[in-house]
């Protein structure tokens, strides 16, 4: 496989999970995403309670998790090595 | 290789800053040192059964010498060629969901000129790895 057969495909896998993640999201609901396999949340925005007849703006449903306040304290789970070759 | 997370969008998408150190063995000798931002999606259907993540890397790569196979990689192109280049590397990992701290790794290794805009290099040594990551 080529370099850029290699990047094509990983791209184009990029692309694939990206539209399933947007379709499987909880767009509008006022309850966390509680997904086991991503990372730790603690500062995420809360969700206001809305009518369901009003649905929620973009910035309600948007959630950014920023570490930066912490990023140069003690790893908490967030920090990874890797060792690898070939 | 060691990185850490600076931000998560929509309990999905990572963006982590990393840096990494390598040694070429074999034919070649130089050692490298990278930077880079890695922007990887974690959010897939499956990882009940298989957590997985991809991702990609990229940023500036600096080998301690031009190692004499990658030279020739740029032979009527660049002579000199450069041995500061650009890292850029996709990444897939794999996790059992009970052990998510412990990763297997594929990651392709590549360095290059970016098309001739870092030197006039066009192609730098690259490698597919595989190996392990380990969140702390």
């Amino acid at each position: 496989m080529s370099v850029n057969q290699c990047c094509t495909l990983t791209i184009a896998l990029l692309v694939a999970t990206l539209a399933s993640g947007i379709t499987g999201a909880r767009a509008g609901s006022s309850v966390p995403n509680v997904d086991s396999s991503g990372p730790i949340n603690t500062d995420r925005t809360e969700t206001a309670q809305t009518s369901p007849a009003v649905p929620p703006s973009r910035a309600e449903v948007r959630r950014i998790d920023w570490n930066g306040d912490n990023f140069f304290g003690p790893c908490q789970g967030d920090c990874s090595f890797a060792l690898y070759g070939g | 290789m060691i990185s850490r997370r600076l931000v998560t969008f929509g309990n999905a998408l990572n963006i982590e800053p990393e840096f990494g150190i390598g040694k070429r063995f074999g034919d070649m000798n130089a050692a490298e040192f990278w930077v880079a931002i890695v922007v990887r999606w974690t959010a897939f259907p499956w990882n009940d059964t298989i957590k997985t993540s991809i991702a990609l890397s990229d940023g500036p790569s600096l080998a301690t010498q031009v190692d004499r196979n990658e030279r020739a990689l740029n032979d009527g192109q660049n002579p000199t060629a450069s041995i500061l280049l650009n890292y850029f590397s996709p990444e897939i990992t794999f996790a059992l969901p009970q052990y998510p701290d412990y990763e297997l790794l594929f990651r392709f290794h590549h360095r290059s000129g970016i098309f001739g805009l870092i030197n006039n290099v066009h192609e730098g040594a690259q490698y597919a790895t595989a190996g392990f990551r380990f969140h702390f």
